[in-house]
């Protein structure tokens, strides 16, 4: 191996491996020991004893005890953390083409939740840490080089960046972050320069991406097809206005009358979707010497959407540094970065609406309009129309995240800190809906919307820590104050009527009809002390103690403020004297916690009764005048209630952190109980009170047990071949426990009269079971009185055996929360090359809300899935579980049931990539400290038993992509 | 390193010291106590008249119409839900064909609430008016009277779509709320207290209004008279029909002489212009609900009630919501003497243009109803045609002509929301008060006095001009062998008490067919069993296969179920009516 360090212990003599792996090193002394250190291995003494030739086998440590976390406010080394921290193995994830790094996250971190969509950027990427931890904002708080934001990161952070990620998962872990803590604490570290080095590196990489999840539907003629099948299960004769009514449905020439529209065939997913290109590019320069270091980046990353015309691109610059004077003792640094980006969204429901459009539209009529629906296949909008729609729309946004701190050491130790972080953010955006016309649709007027807003969000924190070695005690004491403020405040304006709609025409000033403007503004602030005492007793007994005071501007003046509080404890079992001389443990750590933390993403006002005035709710033409300016009516918004507090969240979590065989194997085990309760609700009131009656109120409850785990087996064969096998798991279980006693039935979905949301996980289905659908004579001869039940029908279950199906049959069937979140990575090495993959998947019951359209002919005259060809029918189909096609909806069958309730498991080849390093002494030669080419994969494959778009993302989400990506790296 | 204890000291003070930073007052947000002032009233009196049109805004008012389109003709023989099939808002098609329909139903509790919502607009006007003086507020009575009308109106609506209902005034604590209960009064308690409402509103406010949209005497006298008709037939507790109370029916003949006689009111000359913006306001007009375009909103306060309901095709683009059954279309046969058959009419189907010309028709089929072939309104690229309709196949060809301008008219909105159009809607009209007023006095047994009422009413639509045939320069050519004639004891029909009585229903049918009051009609006479079961699904389910299992159930569809949630809010003080579970 090359360049592993060899030192001689007890001097400065030291030396490293050359490209063939030896060394050479005089020594002298009695009995002198070298040591041998590389990184990712253990370290190793050596005795020389009189030898001249010393073979070492280095034995890899894929957890590095002395590995540095960092957590609130300071850093901690690994083993004596007592809480549930994750710390995500950034090799794994580096080089995944993402502009958001948590998309990155499904699968790897235990306990952790991410939901994915295609949405460029990855803005659309969601994560949940332990469950469902509240009704209200479960966003988690991130921490970003010691800056606290609830931002999307997709929009303020390069992936390239990133130099660590710690979850902090436990309520003792995170809760001195206090009321921002309930949802957990991701923290952030980006690359700092590093002593004594320059360095240059260089990423490219290139990405395509394919669009590869979907619906199968119907085309023209078999939608045509499905129609007679329906009217003739009827007993009607199947007539139709575009298919004729003759014994076979006939596809027209034209499908208006004025013949202008000639009937198609058209692939309406293919309209919407197409593959696109992903790049990036990243430089980043570091420079450390003794009284300092600062790295700079610049990124640009640019990522078009499966979604005709969606965009994403952001350019980072990012600028650390830090100086030390007085020996160290006086610290100056500061972390900025500058983000600015571009997002072309997407048409709202357009992945709906390419499932939903009718086949037999064209895109365009043959005057080379658009064309649209006639009768009798719906009336959704031609989606080709809204996509060229958005082509031109603008929104653009600047962002400045950063903080600077001063650090003085005055006595050895004691590390005092002041630091001010800010986070002011700037958008504008600019829209304009031209006048259109499709098929016999068309609006006549267009409208210019323009926006523009800012976030002005700043955080100061002051904090003193001391350490305190003696013998064996290890103690470390933090205290400290931190208050901060958010302002957000927008302006809008609204044209209508522009003569010529050329794009650099349309700006408000520029329109002649009606003009609208809006604005409005929050703030909030909040004030904070906070503490903690960390103690250890020889490495072997630990304990820690946080304590949170949190003053807040949203709530009033009697109930402002709550204190959180946290302990937690560890005993290292490897430490004991019964452990020692066994090779089997290297290290064994049992971990027991109890906190609590808040939640503060909750309504800035939710204390003040509201009233305003709302033209368009409010507002009458009294005078009978018919245009002009009408009069302005004030109604009532919201009732405040000056006695709301804080949702509190109390966790308990046990751990245990294991590695064996000489660190080849390491293993961490958490299992935690997690309750939340007085969650803030809007109380749903009794409707006599009228509007403006909302009000919050700390309410509900929740709960959350959960396990998780990861282990690591990590080994190298012979000389060259490293391997590297991480797998994870995750279950928890959610449930509400308490809603109060007036909504007790109606809260969370109930049924208002005995069917109630506690004891049921959040988002619950409550709906009808059901039984297949008949086929028999004999099945429908089963005493059940239900209108519209026959042959090839849904057979709906008469739960409480009164014979009746009606609203009193319905039981909760479940929800789509996962039962169990795992992942495997595995990762190998041989020689120059690299070869890693990483499968995921999930155990999870889903609502398949698309049914609607692939399953059920009755319910929507545009077009439905392929499903329906395989409808049941008793000579030909008799054993299908798709009800037969019918025209009418007798049975009611839309209504929420288990026959759109599927298995919506999954496991996905997520990712595989496979590199090439140039060897060093190549490297070398050409004067590059690192080259690697590689080649990478995602979203490669899906096993599952789901009929939906894409079991990762239920509903109709903005589809991801299936990637190749060819980049390398290169630095020197 | 003394200095970096003195700014940690400095910074200690400085941020724990600033004093407000922990108050944050809403931006852009009006508080309680600056409502009390004139224009804070005035704004208040301005949002309960807003409630007219909905409380909802452009956001969700199609699906809680205050015109009753769904309420008042889906649930009857005249009209059917229309739109993209019987899954679209398929709540309606619940009501429409009375299966299913449970206390669990969203769009009830959705009715239920902006009704509330609408009274409490009026009530917290109400509230503030009472504590200020006339001479802070010179129009305090005037503007207390308009108040008392709306929520009149409110409640009004409220009885006759959920029967049991909580009724309270403005000076009710809101912390009693819960003490109020849905069967405090009955039925004939709470539309006496209407009644009682309307005659305070009536006293107060003046004969004429400065401005077009308010309330006047002669609006709440009408409105009253109105009331005073429900109140007379008596419902048993299982709402059917015990009797018709003498004493009311001569209250409604008053009422209805004071405002026929005093109010100034008068029939349009053309039946037509009850569907042109130019004649919002008119002489016909007793009390309306006013909608405005281009007025500074995004959309316009147009008909929003309305947002479904027109046809697609080439003149609106619209949803094809609320399309008029063909048993409304049979409605409108004549006899060759020109009086309507209502024996008759349902035994077969007056569908095309030839129909139309092979029979006789009253001449308002064609300024109600879309149908093939025939002249839509001023639009003179095509007549009505198959591509205005958007799911033939369930719901037919026919579309609801009467409450939507010309697609030519300045009132009506270009592109989204398809057809809108600031043509008010009539809460009162003239026509409705001169047939309240025959129908007490048919039901007096006076009805020869009734005679001219109705003549009155069918003298205006036989002088209207009547549609023409398209493409068709002739004036004279017209779009259907058209031929009305009043009625003409002797002549053309025999004027007994029984005839008038089905004469009278039936003209309230034709005249005012798809203004939302014919199921309240049927519920209100007594007899939605026989004319839904017996006259209307037994025939119409023929041509109309959805309407297979549809089926009134006497007894309980007379009135919607109590939303469940506010039984629930209640605490179970709220009783479910009859028919619909638990009581």
């Amino acid at each position: 191996m090359i360049g592993v360090g060899v030192l001689l212990k007890g001097t400065k003599s030291a030396t490293s491996t050359n490209n063939q792996g030896q060394y050479a090193l005089s020594v002298s002394g009695n009995d002198p020991i070298l040591i041998i250190s590389y990184l990712g291995y253990s370290t190793q003494e050596i005795s020389i004893r009189n030898r001249t030739k010393i073979d070492i086998a280095l034995e890899p440590n894929s957890e590095n005890l002395d590995e540095v976390v960092v957590t609130g406010y300071q850093t901690q080394r690994k083993k004596d953390l007592t809480g549930a921290v994750s710390v995500v193995n950034m090799k794994d994830v580096a080089n995944i083409p993402t502009g958001n790094i948590i998309s990155t996250l499904q699968g790897r971190v235990p306990g952790v939740n991410v939901t994915n969509n295609g949405t460029p950027g990855g803005v659309g990427t969601g994560i949940g840490i332990r469950g469902v931890t509240t009704i209200n904002n479960g966003t988690p708080l991130y921490v970003i080089d010691g800056v606290q934001t609830r931002d999307n990161i997709a929009t303020l952070l390069n992936p390239n960046d990133v130099e660590s990620i710690q979850i902090l998962k436990d309520a003792a872990s995170a809760s001195i972050y206090g009321t921002q803590a309930a949802n957990g604490v991701i923290i952030i570290t980006t690359k700092k320069g590093k002593k004594d080095q320059l360095t240059v590196d260089f990423d490219a990489q290139l990405t395509t991406q394919s669009y590869h999840s979907g619906i199968k539907m119907l085309n023209a003629q078999q939608w045509g097809e499905s129609y007679w099948t329906a009217y003739k299960n009827d007993g009607v004769k199947p007539n139709h206005d575009l298919y004729g009514n003759g014994d076979v449905p006939v596809i027209p020439e034209f499908i208006d009358q004025k013949k202008t529209i000639r009937s198609g065939d058209t692939d309406w997913a293919d309209q919407v979707y197409k593959t696109a290109v992903l790049q990036s590019y990243n430089l980043t320069v570091a420079k450390g010497s003794k009284n300092g270091a600062s790295a700079f980046s610049l990124n640009y990353f640019d990522q078009d959407g499966l979604v005709r015309y969606t965009n994403f691109t952001r350019i980072n610059g990012r600028l650390n540094s830090d100086y030390n004077f007085l020996n160290n003792r006086l610290r100056i640094g500061q972390n900025l970065n500058l983000s600015k980006w571009n997002e072309k969204l997407k048409p709202a429901g357009i992945e709906e609406l390419a499932i939903a459009q009718h086949p037999i539209i064209p895109v365009y009529d043959i005057n080379g309009g658009y064309a649209g629906p006639t009768q009798g296949i719906g009336d959704k909008p031609n989606p080709v129309r809204l996509l060229d729609q958005i082509r031109d729309n603008r929104n653009q946004q600047w962002r400045i995240f950063g903080n600077m701190y001063l650090e003085a050491e005055p006595i050895k130790n004691l590390v005092l800190k002041t630091n001010y972080s800010i986070n002011y953010r700037n958008g504008f955006g600019s829209s304009f809906e031209p006048k259109w016309r499709e098929g016999d649709r068309s609006v006549d007027k267009n409208i210019l919307n323009t926006a523009s807003d800012y976030n002005q969000d700043w955080i100061w924190s002051n904090t003193a820590n001391y350490t305190l070695i003696a013998d064996k005690h290890n103690i470390n004491v933090l205290a400290g104050i931190e208050s901060k403020e958010s302002i957000n405040e927008s302006l809008g304006a609204k044209r209508e009527n522009f003569i010529i709609e050329a794009l650099d025409y349309l700006y408000i000033s520029a329109g002649d009809g009606a003009q609208t403007n809006a604005g409005i503004a929050s703030r909030t602030a909040t004030n904070s002390v906070f503490g903690k005492l960390n103690y250890a007793y020889n490495d072997r007994y630990l304990l820690s103690g946080t304590v949170r005071r949190d003053a807040s501007s949203r709530f009033g003046k009697n109930n402002n403020a709550a204190v959180f509080p946290a302990v937690s404890a560890g005993w290292r079992v490897s430490e004991e004297n019964f452990m020692k001389n066994q090779g089997l443990v290297s290290d064994l750590k049992i971990r027991a916690s109890w906190g609590q933390n808040g939640n503060d993403l909750l309504d800035n006002e939710a204390t003040y009764t509201k009233y305003s005035t709302n033209l368009n709710m409010g507002g009458y033409d009294i005078g009978g005048i018919n245009r002009g300016t009408i009069p302005n009516g004030i109604i009532k918004d919201r009732t405040g209630n000056p006695n709301i507090k804080w949702e509190v969240t109390t966790q308990t979590n046990f751990g245990l952190d294991l590695a064996m065989l000489k660190s080849r194997m390491n293993l961490t085990v958490d299992y935690y109980v997690k309750k939340t309760d007085d969650m803030l609700i809007d109380r749903p009131y009794i409707g006599i009170i009228g509007e403006g009656g909302s009000m919050a109120y700390n309410g509900a409850s929740l709960s959350n047990k959960g396990f998780e785990a990861i282990l690591n087996w990590r080994d190298v064969i012979g000389k060259d071949f490293n391997y590297s096998v991480t797998l994870t798991a995750t279950a928890y279980k959610n449930k509400v426990t308490a809603v109060p006693d007036d909504i007790y039935y109606t809260y969370g979905g109930g049924n208002g009269q005995d069917r109630t949301i506690v004891g049921q996980p959040l988002g619950s289905w409550l709906g009808f079971r059901t039984n297949g659908i008949y086929r028999t004579q004999e099945e429908l001869n089963d005493g059940i009185n239900k209108p519209g039940k026959g042959l090839g029908r849904i057979r709906y279950v008469d739960t409480n055996g009164d014979h009746l199906i009606n609203d009193r049959d319905m039981e909760w069937l479940g929800s789509d929360q996962p039962k169990f979140i795992g992942g495997l990575n595995v990762a190998l090495s041989y020689k120059a090359f690299d070869f890693s993959f990483f499968v995921n998947g999930m155990v999870r019951d889903a609502y398949n809300n698309s049914k609607f359209y692939t399953d059920f002919f009755q319910l929507w005259t545009g077009n439905h899935g392929t499903r329906l060809l395989e409808a049941w029918n008793p000579t030909t189909n008799f054993n299908s579980g798709i009800p037969a096609l019918t025209a009418v909806n007798l049975n009611d069958e839309a209504r929420t049931s288990e026959y759109f309730i599927e298995n919506g498991s999954y496991l996905k080849l997520k990712n595989a990539q496979l590199g090439y390093t140039l060897p060093k002494a190549i490297a070398d030669k050409v004067k590059l400290r690192n080259l690697r080419v590689y080649i990478q994969g995602q979203d490669l494959f899906t096993i599952t038993n789901y009929t939906g778009a894409d079991p990762e993302g239920l509903g109709y989400p903005y589809p991801l992509p299936r990637t190749f990506t060819f980049g390398f790296n290169f630095g020197f | 390193m003394k200095f970096s204890y003195i700014i940690f000291a400095v910074l200690i003070v400085f941020t724990s010291c600033k004093k407000d930073f922990l108050d944050s007052k809403p931006k852009g947000k009006l508080s309680d106590e600056l409502l009390n002032s004139p224009d804070g009233i005035e704004a208040l009196c301005i949002s309960a008249y807003a409630a007219l049109a909905g409380p909802e805004g452009s956001d969700g008012t199609f699906l809680s119409p205050t015109t009753n389109w769904v309420y008042g003709d889906v649930r009857a023989e005249t009209a059917y839900k229309g739109g993209g099939g019987i899954g679209d808002i398929s709540e309606f098609n619940q009501f429409e064909t009375f299966t299913a329909v449970y206390a669990s139903n969203a769009l009830l509790d959705r009715k239920w609430f902006s009704l509330y919502r609408s009274v409490q607009r009026a009530n917290s006007a109400i509230r503030r008016l009472n504590a200020v003086t006339e001479a802070e507020v010179p129009l305090k009575n005037t503007r207390l009277g308009e108040m008392r009308l709306l929520r009149a109106h409110f409640f009004f609506e409220l009885s006759r779509l959920f029967n049991k209902i909580p009724y309270f005034d403005e000076n009710v604590d809101i912390a009693d709320y819960p003490k109020i209960s849905n069967v405090e009064f009955t039925r004939d308690q709470i539309l006496e207290k209407i009644a009682a409402e309307l005659g305070a509103a009536a006293a107060a406010l003046p004969a004429k209004q400065p401005e077009a949209g308010r309330a006047t005497k002669y609006a709440a006298k009408a409105y009253q008279a109105k009331v005073n008709l429900y109140r007379a037939y008596k419902q048993n507790p299982d709402n059917t029909v015990s009797g018709v109370d003498q004493a009311l029916l001569n209250a409604v003949v008053a009422q209805c002489d004071e405002v026929i006689s005093n109010g100034g009111y008068d029939l349009l000359q053309d039946f037509q212009q009850l569907s042109m913006g130019e004649f919002d306001n008119s002489v016909e007009s007793v009390f309306a609900v006013q909608y405005s375009i281009a007025d500074g909103t995004d959309l316009g306060r147009i008909n929003w009630s309305n947002l479904l309901n027109t046809p697609r095709g080439p003149a609106y683009g619209g949803d094809g919501f609320f399309q008029p059954s063909q048993n409304l279309v049979n409605s409108y046969k004549t006899d060759s003497k020109g009086v309507p058959i209502p024996e008759t009419y349902n035994n077969s189907n007056l569908m095309t243009v030839a129909d139309g010309l092979a029979t006789n028709v009253d001449p308002r089929l064609d300024f109600s109803v879309g149908r093939l072939g025939i002249r839509w309104k001023n639009y003179t690229a095509a007549p009505y045609g198959q591509d205005w309709v958007r799911e033939p196949a369930t719901y037919g060809y026919y579309s609801n002509k009467k409450a939507l301008v010309s697609p030519e008219s300045p009132y009506m909105v270009k592109g989204f929301p398809w057809g809108g159009s600031s043509l008010n809607f009539h809460i009162i009209r003239f026509a409705d008060v001169l047939l309240w007023k025959a129908e007490a006095l048919i039901e007096l047994n006076r009805e020869a006095e009734a005679l001219p009422l109705i003549n009155r009413v069918r003298n205006r639509a036989k002088n209207s001009k009547y549609v023409t045939a398209f493409n068709s320069s002739n004036p004279t050519d017209y779009a259907a062998k058209y031929n009305i004639d009043t009625y003409k004891p002797g002549e053309n029909c025999i004027w007994t008490n029984s005839y008038a009585r089905t004469a009278l229903r039936f003209e309230r049918k034709l005249e005012l067919a798809l203004e939302g009051e014919r199921f309240f009609d049927l519920v209100r006479w007594g007899n939605a069993d026989q004319i839904l079961n017996t006259e209307y699904f037994a025939k119409e389910k023929l041509l109309r296969t959805y309407l297979q299992n549809a089926k009134f159930t006497r007894g309980q569809d007379e009135y919607f179920p109590i939303p469940q949630p506010q039984i629930n809010f209640s605490g179970g003080l709220y009783k479910q009516n009859p028919g619909y579970g638990a009581q």
